[in-house]
């Protein structure tokens, strides 16, 4: 429905408790894989909270609150990276071209084929060096695949939180996985829960 | 397994026309290239019923599938379980209180 009705907005501070309170801590969870850091993400949370009560009156009753208050908290953190950018030239990792899709063949899966082929080293990896891995992959990987593996947000709401087609969406997401996947693999190999294949077919 | 029968998979091993009649069932390149979207439940065009079908039975590609949701289940468990501070939430809570006056 997109013609808004007046008697849907909630308009009230009662309302926002209700409904926009309790994502307090996904906004946390979220906040802290953007910036990567507790005290930035405890920042990004007030700023998002505040500026959400400020807004309350245009967010309509009965659509996803959590994904509108995830859109407030990216933009509130783009325009922070991008100023502080303008203000060092610091030039961060940007997505590449989305050219043609990468092969529907794993080249991590085709690593372990023959060793562990159903992943199961991704168990031996401690929860700090998966969130590691996870901050480590460039903004628009990141912030897809946080929303559609942690907080389960479909595609569309995630189009629409990115601003982008659900197309690109898949693509980071593949890509996103694809990615994390290797660093969590190297690191495997690295600490010996895995070893490389040799070369020849068994 | 190896990665030649993947391939082998891939290019018409089974290509879901096999004799026992099971048409209804999604080809390994089919499958393989849908698995994201079939984890994800935004499968479109093809029923999900297809895709787990040719999973449940291909030995090639089964593995793809299992490496997929471990890797998820691994990243699930590792991040979704952190929660805000409650001091945090406290400030919060203030000043939200503070802009009502």
């Amino acid at each position: 429905m997109s013609v808004k009705d007046p008697s849907k907005t909630a308009g009230s501070p009662r309302g926002f408790e209700d409904e926009a309170l309790p994502h307090l801590d996904a906004v946390y969870r979220f906040a802290l894989r953007l910036s990567g850091a507790p005290d930035q993400a405890e920042d990004l949370v007030q700023e998002t909270f505040l500026r959400a009560y400020r807004s309350w009156d245009q967010y309509t009753r009965g659509t996803a609150a959590k994904s509108w208050l995830f859109t407030i908290c990216r933009n509130v953190f783009l325009r922070r990276l991008e100023r502080r950018q303008r203000h060092d030239e610091i030039v961060t990792e940007n997505v590449g071209r989305e050219g043609p899709g990468p092969s529907p063949i794993n080249p991590v899966w085709t690593s372990v084929d023959g060793v562990d082929p159903e992943g199961e080293f991704f168990h031996s990896i401690v929860d700090d060096r998966i969130v590691e891995a996870i901050d480590s992959l460039p903004e628009e990987y990141r912030t897809a695949v946080v929303l559609s593996d942690l907080e389960g947000l479909p595609y569309a709401e995630i189009a629409e939180l990115m601003d982008v087609p659900v197309g690109t969406v898949k693509s980071r997401l593949f890509r996103g996985r694809r990615q994390l996947q290797k660093v969590l693999y190297d690191y495997a190999v690295e600490m010996g829960y895995i070893s490389p294949r040799t070369g020849t077919d068994e | 397994m190896g990665f030649l029968d993947t391939l082998a998979g891939l290019f018409g091993g089974s290509n879901g026309d096999e004799p026992d009649g099971k048409p209804e069932m999604a080809s390994c390149e089919d499958a393989l290239a849908r698995m994201q979207e079939f984890i994800d439940g935004e499968l479109e065009g093809v029923p999900a019923s297809q895709v787990e079908a040719h999973f449940e039975k291909c030995q090639a590609c089964y593995p793809h599938l299992r490496f997929e949701e471990s890797f998820r289940e691994a990243v699930q468990k590792a991040a979704s379980d952190q929660g805000a501070p409650p001091e945090l939430k406290a400030r919060v809570l203030d000043l939200l209180a503070n802009m009502e006056q």
